[in-house]
């Protein structure tokens, strides 16, 4: 990355005992979706926050150009935010509501009717204009917010949980929708979510955070196929997990498993993760069988189907593609690739 | 008919609330001189208390006394709820500004009247108009508050974010989203000083009475057809500031319904 648009360091903000972010470090790149993954109470509120400025932080420093950015008042930033909860002005219509930011700025009149036309265009809400927002749906209030927050062309576009009040059915037109607008007006995103579907399929690259820290940032790939600690590994997808250690001829020990073949590289990890697509269910006596259980539930997802099998205390799950779906209690062996291990370096 | 029986006891009850009303306005159109006996109908005593000129004079008082009151505790008591909500929130200063409301009127007339003879203020429509002030306040205090209680932050965060001053905000989001409680408000402040009696009778001066004043002093001699047909009138003005008051909550609900979500 050249120089990036946004660069965050060592940002830190308590509430009280709670650390909501601790030494928080991450550049944002210019036209860049970018992404801040986490559980509620994570901190990544609180960062959206003080990058939109309704909140400062205890220490560290955040540029925008390479310009300071804590020093600016939230009016007179060129950083919009899309609220969770939309705030739209309930008395004013949906085309009053997206000329609020230019009225603010005191564009010229033509001007302003012409860039809220566009804008309604873009986000498909021509024949809306006059409509007061609470006698819209829920997709359609969203795309007026986003309007009325892009409206302004800001350097960075801030986006609150952009799609946890709509429906399933909605939420992936939307989602669809966000990445084709941030392509066409090159703005640069970023949006808060605690749903990972949401970060993974939107975003170029994600922060995860817990506990006020960003744990991994990486692109959505490599945060899927290389988590770092445990908690990425849990939180993104779905992965077993076994804690363990590895030996000096790269054997893995799992308390309650037989020992399981690795490599060199997992000296140092605490944990490895497998996730349910690697693994397969093969008969018992298959030469390729790695450990032996028996079947918990299956759950049916459409394209496939999850099953659990259990071994011992530990439960594995499993991703079947095709073929019969075991019956619970089916005795059955499982089988990966040594390579589908994932070491997992710290909690 | 069972449902009739089942509903009696209510029928009963409405019976007991609009009895007293039924009797004034029924009377009102009685072409008679005495207010017991019915003698016919008749619109003339509607006209003729457009004639009386100290009823006329009275009701010009309270229409001032209303309106001022009103004015002043739209202003002071949104200013009021603000300062209860944003800049000091705090239990005992909430109660303090809730009890005016519901004091008895007869303690807070004696009050004023001390206080107004203490300072020398000379009794004049102004200070009736203070003294309705003083609970009209309390009420447009108390509704407001609730509804800035419950504005959605956002709203004023979003402004500020597109770039709004604190006053435009104040001025294009924060006063219009309370307006139907502010309205309500005022329409409460309104009705309360316009047959308001109590603090009136103490704090009017006796030459400019307010209209409940000038009723009262008339009544004392006998209740007379005219007095009728002016309760009928009152009651007209009551019944639409209730319907405006329905109205605007109804608004207010609307509105509030986006935000929720």
């Amino acid at each position: 990355m050249n120089q990036p648009l946004v660069a965050i360091r060592d940002l830190s903000r308590a509430f009280g005992d709670v650390q909501a972010l601790k030494d928080v470090s991450l550049d944002i790149g210019e036209n860049e979706f970018f992404a801040l993954l986490g559980p509620s109470g994570c901190g990544k509120t609180t960062l959206l926050r003080v990058l939109a400025g309704f909140e400062q932080p205890d220490a560290g420093s955040v540029t925008l150009d390479g310009a300071d950015l804590l020093d600016v008042p939230a009016e007179k930033r060129p950083v919009n935010l899309m609220f969770q909860s939309y705030a739209l002005f309930p008395h004013m219509s949906v085309e009053k509501n997206v000329a609020y930011g230019l009225e603010c700025d005191k564009v010229a009149k033509a001007e302003i009717s012409e860039r809220v036309a566009d804008v309604l265009a873009t986000v498909g809400l021509s024949d809306k204009a006059k409509a007061l927002p609470n006698t819209l749906s829920g997709g359609q209030r969203q795309r007026v917010a986003l309007a009325r927050a892009i409206v302004k062309r800001p350097r960075l576009l801030l986006l609150d949980e952009p799609l946890s009040a709509l429906d399933r059915k909605i939420r992936g037109e939307m989602q669809m929708e966000l990445k084709r607008l941030q392509h066409e007006v090159g703005i640069t995103f970023v949006v808060v979510t605690h749903d990972q579907d949401e970060a993974m399929s939107l975003a170029d690259r994600v922060a995860v955070m817990n506990t006020g820290e960003v744990r991994q940032l990486d692109t959505p790939v490599q945060l899927y196929r290389h988590p770092s600690s445990v908690f990425v590994a849990d939180f993104i997808g779905t992965s077993t997990i076994l804690r363990g250690y590895a030996d000096s001829v790269g054997l893995w020990h799992t308390q309650g498993l037989p020992t399981l073949k690795v490599g060199d590289a997992y000296a140092n990890a605490i944990a490895i993760a497998l996730r349910p697509e690697d693994a397969k269910v093969v008969a018992g006596t298959d030469v390729s069988a790695k450990i032996e259980g028996t079947i918990g539930s299956v759950f049916f997802q459409g394209d496939h189907a999850l099953a659990q099998v259990l071994v011992g205390e530990q439960q594995f799950l499993v991703a079947i593609r095709d073929g019969e779906l075991p019956e619970r209690g089916a005795h059955v062996a499982l089988t990966w690739n040594d390579q589908a291990l994932i070491p997992l370096i710290t909690e | 008919m069972r449902g009739f029986v089942r509903a009696l006891p209510l029928w009963v009850l409405y019976l007991f609330l609009y009895l007293p009303i039924a009797v004034v306005v029924l009377m009102s159109f009685n072409s008679g001189k005495n207010p017991f006996v019915w003698e016919g109908f008749s619109l003339k005593w509607y006209p003729e208390l457009l004639q009386d000129a100290e009823i006329m004079g009275g009701l010009r008082t309270t229409l001032i006394v209303a309106i001022g009151a009103t004015i002043i505790s739209v202003v002071l008591g949104t200013l009021l709820a603000f300062a209860l909500e944003r800049v000091l929130p705090s239990r005992a200063l909430d109660a303090a500004a809730t009890a005016p409301a519901i004091m008895p009127d007869i303690v807070l007339a004696i009050g004023l009247l001390a206080l107004y003879t203490l300072v020398g203020i000379r009794l004049s429509s102004v200070s009736v108009m203070l003294a309705h002030a003083v609970f009209g306040i309390a009420f447009v205090a108390a509704v407001v508050r609730v509804r800035l209680g419950t504005l959605d932050k956002s709203l004023e965060e979003a402004s500020r974010d597109l770039g709004a001053s604190a006053l435009r905000t104040l001025r294009k989001v924060t006063l219009p989203s309370l307006r139907p409680a502010i309205i309500a408000g005022a329409l409460l402040a309104f009705t309360l000083s316009l047959d308001e009696f109590t603090v009136a009778f103490f704090t009017a001066s006796p030459s400019d009475p307010t209209l409940p004043i000038v009723i009262y002093s008339r009544v004392r001699f006998g209740v007379t057809p005219q007095i009728n047909a002016l309760a009928t009138m009152l009651l007209l003005v009551s019944f639409i500031a209730v319907i405006l008051a329905q109205r605007t909550s109804r608004l207010a609900d609307s509105l509030k319904g986006d935000t929720t979500e």
